[in-house]
C-alpha cells in the first residue's frame, strides 16, 4: 500500500469553517476585534469566519510549545460543548486535531515531557488520552514513511509497529474518562485501522463515536480511509459509507460531507480520480456550492476538483473569483494551476 | 462515475406568469424549466416558499443556459431554505434569442419543493426635477427601480423622503445609482432610527455629472426582513456661478 506519511498522521481535516460561537467564546484568540469582556457585556452569538478556525490551530499549537495544557483543557472543553450543540461550531474541535498532528518524532522528547507534566497537572484532562495517542501515532508514521509496505525495512516496521502499541496503550489507559472527547475516536480508529484491525472493530469504535457524538465529522474521516482499496476495502465501500455521511450529518451540514469526505479520499487516490472512485463531480460541485453558500468551501479545493473533473466552466469561474490566490493540485503533480488554466483555454 | 439522480421534473415557464410549483415525490429529483425570452432581456428569476427534507442546510442550486447551451449566468444561483420565507431572488440578462433553460438542482440526499417564477424587471421612469414618485416594495428582498436621463455636465441628487420601514427594523435599506455600464456610481444606506438620540441621517446622495448624456438606474433593496416605502426624487444640484 502506497501513503504519504502525513497524510496518513493528519488524517483528513477540514480547512474551514464559519462557527455561530456563543457570547464569550473568543478568549483566547489575540486576533479576534473585540475586546476581551465585551462579548460577555453584549450576550451576541455571531457568525465566525474560517480566520477563526486558523487562529484556533495557531492557538494550540502555541499553547503545546508554551507547555499551557491549562488552556488547551479550557478550549477543547469550549469546543466540546459547541460540537455536542451541533451547528457549524461543532467544527472548532477539529482544530485540535489539525493541531496535534502537528507532533511528530522531531520533538518527540519534549512533547513527551510536556505530555507528562499535562498528565501530572490536569489528571482529569479530556483531550490529554487522544493527545498522548497522537503523538505516538504521528510518530509511528513518521519512522514508516508512506510508500508500499513491501518498500518499508523490517527495522522502520518495528519501529512503526513499536509506536502504534503504545499509542493504543494510550487510548486504553484513559479509561471510559478518554472517550469523553471526540478526538479519542478519531485516533483510535485511525490507530487500529494502522494496527490491522478488522473491519468489525473499526466499525464497533465509529458506530460508538457517532453515537456519542453525532456532530463530530473528523470520525468519518477517519473511519473512511481504511475502507479504501489500499487498505482491503474498495470504492463501493467507501461510496456507500460517504452517502451515509451526507445522511447523517445534513441537518448541520447539506452535502458538504460528500465533497469533504471525497476529497479526502482523492489524497490516497494516484490515478484518475473520477474514473478509479466512484466519486459523482455533479454531486461533488454541488457539495462545494452548499459549502460555499456557507464560507465553509476552499476555493482551490473545489477549483482542483473542477479541473479533474474536465469541467471547464467551473474551472474558470473560480480561476476568475481566485484571481492571484489560485493555488490547484492539492499536492497532485499531474494537476497545477497552470494545468488547469492551460484546459480551461483549450475548450474556447 | 455514479448516476446522478432520477431524472428531473421538465416544465414550461413564462415570463410574467404566476409562479410554478416544484413538488418532486424522489429524493434528488431536479426540474428543468424551459422558457422563451430576448437577447438583452432582464429577468429576476424567484424562488419561494423552499423546503428541503431532511438536509435543512443544503442549497438548491439554480442555473439558466440559453439556445446554444451557453451558461447565461456566471455562477449557480445558491439558494438555501433557511433563507427567510425560504425565498431567493437572483437576476439574469438573457445572451440569446429562443427557448433557454432553467436547470434547478436537488441536492441528492434530499426533497426541494419550492416555488419559482420569472418577472421581467421592470423601471419606473423618475424624472430629473419633477414631482418625484412613490414607492412600496411588496416583499422583503424586493428591489425597486426606475430609470433616470441625466444631461451631460448635470450633478443630480437622489433622495428619499418619507421613509417607512415595516416592520421598523433597525437596519438599512440601500439606495444604489448604476450607470449605464453597470457600475455603481453612488449609494446611501438609509435609516429609521438614529444613534443615541440623534435622529437619522436624511436619506440623499450626490451623483457627480455625467461627461455626457446618461440614463442611470435607482435600485432601492429593503433592509433585512422588512419592506421599504417612500418617496424617491431626483434633483439637479445647483451649479456654482
Amino acid at each position: 500500500m502506497r501513503l504519504t506519511s502525513r497524510a496518513m498522521a493528519t488524517m483528513s481535516f477540514v480547512a474551514s469553517c464559519i462557527a455561530a460561537l456563543p457570547a464569550g467564546a473568543q478568549w483566547w484568540n489575540p486576533q479576534s476585534p473585540i475586546a476581551p469582556g465585551k462579548w460577555e457585556a453584549e450576550s451576541r452569538t455571531f457568525v465566525y469566519t474560517r480566520n477563526i478556525y486558523s487562529s484556533a490551530v495557531q492557538v494550540i499549537i502555541a499553547a503545546v510549545q508554551q507547555g499551557d495544557f491549562a488552556k488547551l483543557d479550557r478550549m477543547h472543553d469550549e469546543f466540546l460543548k459547541m460540537t455536542q450543540a451541533g451547528g457549524n461550531g461543532s467544527r472548532m474541535i477539529n482544530a485540535f486535531q489539525e493541531a496535534l498532528s502537528t507532533f511528530g518524532k522531531d520533538h518527540l522528547e519534549r512533547q513527551q515531557a510536556f505530555l507528562k507534566a499535562w498528565h501530572a497537572g490536569a489528571p482529569t484532562s479530556k483531550l490529554w488520552p487522544a493527545a498522548q495517542a497522537q503523538m505516538w501515532f504521528s510518530a509511528a508514521w513518521d519512522e514508516r514513511g508512506g510508500g508500499f509496505a513491501s518498500e518499508v525495512s523490517p527495522e522502520a516496521m518495528r519501529l512503526f509497529g513499536q509506536d502504534l502499541e503504545r499509542a493504543s496503550q494510550a487510548l486504553q489507559e484513559g479509561g471510559d474518562a478518554a472517550r469523553q472527547s471526540p478526538l479519542w475516536y478519531a485516533v483510535a480508529i485511525a490507530v487500529a485501522g494502522s494496527r490491522g484491525e478488522g473491519s468489525r472493530s473499526l466499525d464497533a469504535l465509529f458506530e460508538e463515536g457517532v453515537k456519542r457524538f453525532p456532530h463530530f465529522t473528523l470520525q468519518y474521516n477517519a473511519r473512511l480511509i481504511y475502507l479504501l482499496p489500499q487498505w482491503g476495502g474498495s470504492y463501493d465501500r467507501a461510496d456507500a459509507f460517504i452517502r451515509r455521511a451526507v445522511m447523517d450529518t445534513q441537518a448541520d451540514d447539506g452535502t458538504w460531507m460528500y465533497a469533504d469526505l471525497y476529497a479526502s479520499a482523492g489524497r490516497m487516490v494516484q490515478g484518475d480520480f473520477f474514473r478509479d472512485t466512484r466519486a459523482s463531480w455533479p454531486l461533488m460541485r454541488h457539495a462545494f456550492e452548499d459549502a460555499s453558500a456557507r464560507g465553509l468551501a476552499n476555493p482551490n479545493t473545489y477549483a482542483t476538483y473542477a479541473c479533474m473533473a474536465r469541467d471547464r466552466e467551473t474551472t474558470r469561474r473560480l480561476l476568475g473569483e481566485l484571481g492571484t490566490y489560485a493555488n490547484l493540485g492539492m499536492g497532485r503533480d499531474t494537476f497545477t494551476t497552470e494545468s488547469c488554466r492551460a484546459m480551461v483555454e483549450e475548450g474556447k | 462515475m455514479a448516476a446522478d439522480g432520477p431524472r428531473p421534473i421538465e416544465a414550461v415557464i413564462s415570463v410574467g406568469a404566476p409562479p410554478v410549483a416544484i413538488s418532486p415525490k424522489d429524493t434528488g429529483q431536479s426540474a428543468r424549466l424551459s422558457f422563451e425570452a430576448k437577447r438583452g432581456q432582464r429577468l429576476t428569476l424567484v424562488i419561494a416558499g423552499l423546503k428541503m427534507s431532511p438536509a435543512s442546510a443544503s442549497a438548491l442550486l439554480a442555473s439558466v443556459r440559453g439556445p446554444g447551451d451557453e451558461l447565461v449566468s456566471t455562477a449557480p444561483i445558491r439558494c438555501l431554505a433557511s433563507a427567510p420565507d425560504g425565498r431567493c431572488r437572483a437576476e439574469i440578462t438573457i445572451a440569446q434569442d429562443g427557448r433557454q433553460s432553467l436547470q434547478l438542482e436537488s441536492p441528492f440526499s434530499a426533497i426541494a419543493s419550492y416555488s419559482v417564477s420569472l418577472e421581467a424587471i421592470v423601471q419606473k421612469a423618475l424624472v430629473l426635477d419633477g414631482d418625484g414618485i412613490d414607492f412600496a416594495a411588496a416583499q422583503p428582498g424586493d428591489i425597486t427601480r426606475f430609470s433616470v436621463d441625466v444631461p451631460a455636465g448635470k450633478a443630480f441628487t437622489i433622495a428619499v423622503d418619507k421613509l417607512v420601514h415595516s416592520p421598523d427594523v433597525e437596519s438599512n435599506s440601500l439606495v444604489g445609482i448604476f450607470a449605464p455600464d453597470g457600475k455603481r456610481v453612488a449609494f446611501v444606506g438609509c435609516r429609521t432610527h438614529g444613534f443615541e438620540g440623534r435622529p437619522p441621517n436624511p436619506c440623499n446622495v450626490v451623483v457627480p455629472a455625467p461627461g455626457a448624456a446618461s440614463h442611470y438606474e435607482v435600485r432601492i433593496s429593503t433592509p433585512y426582513g422588512a419592506t421599504v416605502a417612500g418617496r424617491l426624487s431626483a434633483t439637479s444640484v445647483a451649479q456654482p456661478k
